[in-house]
């Protein structure tokens, strides 16, 4: 065909880099042309699974600085505030029990020996009614 | 048979301490001490054999100089901590505080006299220790000697409240 003729003598390469390409994008409404992409039905197509086993999470870590992370955050605020949560509750707890024990102990003691409850003091004179005068207050 | 569970009492700083956590308190003393009575010699050993060149045999020490020194540092490891705030690092450990036996603050020369006594409570066969079980001051016979007495010294008042904001219930 003649129109096959002359499309063979048009040089596409020399036609393309007389387009000014940013002109035409400029003419482009952008907006119009997403408003008419269907988004959801893009998404279905692609496997998301395959595209995540592709990324190397290793080299992603790896640029992370993990240091300046917590510098920034309130991330190294946290991690201080529940390791030093947990080494005081800890620490309640083992004296709690030690004193549970004491008590225990003590009034085994007291029940062997009949000594009346109340009768043994409590502690050292000034300690005790330094403590009792504070509690009357 | 076990201890019925104990609420934290704020009102228990300062009242007489008991045989367990004395005992606890006084584990702790003697594992923290031996373990760093080892590491300091394992050290000596070292800047010995790297300051001379020679190799030094641990075991050529005989007990007359290793005895000593064991006697030294036990008697350091105690007095320095009584001393400078009234309680062995095992004793801060699990909270509790000497104090003299009205109540007040230890000096130096009771703990001095509390920790040389301190042997004399275990070589009567455990009988000086027994005033812990059964005294109405739960005092040995080296807190009888240095007129000392072990009181709770950890502030339960802030350890409820720890506990009620960490979502503790009554």
């Amino acid at each position: 065909m003649p129109v096959d003729a002359v499309v063979r003598q048009v040089d596409a390469q020399a036609l393309l880099d007389r387009i000014d390409v940013d002109a035409v994008l400029d003419r482009v409404d952008i907006n119009r042309v997403l408003s008419r992409v269907d988004l959801d039905a893009l998404l279905a197509r692609i496997d998301v699974n395959q595209v995540i086993d592709r990324i190397d999470v290793n080299a992603v870590a790896a640029q992370i600085d993990v240091e300046d992370l917590v510098a920034r955050t309130e991330l190294g605020d946290l991690l201080v505030q529940s390791t030093t949560g947990l080494a005081t509750k800890a620490l309640d707890t083992l004296r709690a029990q030690g004193v549970g024990l004491d008590q225990w102990m003590t009034r085994w003691v007291d029940r062997i020996l009949r000594r009346r409850p109340g009768s043994t003091p409590e502690g050292p004179r000034l300690l005790v009614s330094a403590q009792a005068g504070a509690a009357s207050q | 048979m076990s201890p019925k569970r104990r609420e934290l009492e704020p009102s228990l700083v300062g009242h007489y301490a008991g045989p367990m956590t004395r005992l606890l308190a006084y584990a702790a003393d003697a594992a923290l001490g031996t373990a760093l009575f080892s590491f300091g010699a394992g050290a000596l050993v070292w800047v010995t054999q790297l300051l001379s060149g020679d190799r030094f045999d641990v075991r050529h020490v005989g007990p007359w100089i290793g005895f000593p020194l064991l006697v030294v540092w036990g008697f350091l490891y105690f007095f320095v901590p009584l001393a400078m705030s009234g309680r062995t690092p095992g004793m801060a450990l699990v909270g509790l505080e000497v104090v003299r036996r009205d109540g007040s603050s230890l000096d130096a020369g009771h703990a001095a006299l509390r920790v040389l006594t301190l042997p004399l409570s275990f070589l009567t066969v455990g009988i000086g220790l027994l005033g812990i079980v059964v005294g109405r001051e739960h005092r040995a016979l080296h807190d009888v000697l240095a007129d000392t007495a072990v009181v709770y010294g950890w502030d339960a008042r802030a350890a409820r409240l720890r506990f009620l904001a960490l979502g503790g219930r009554n």
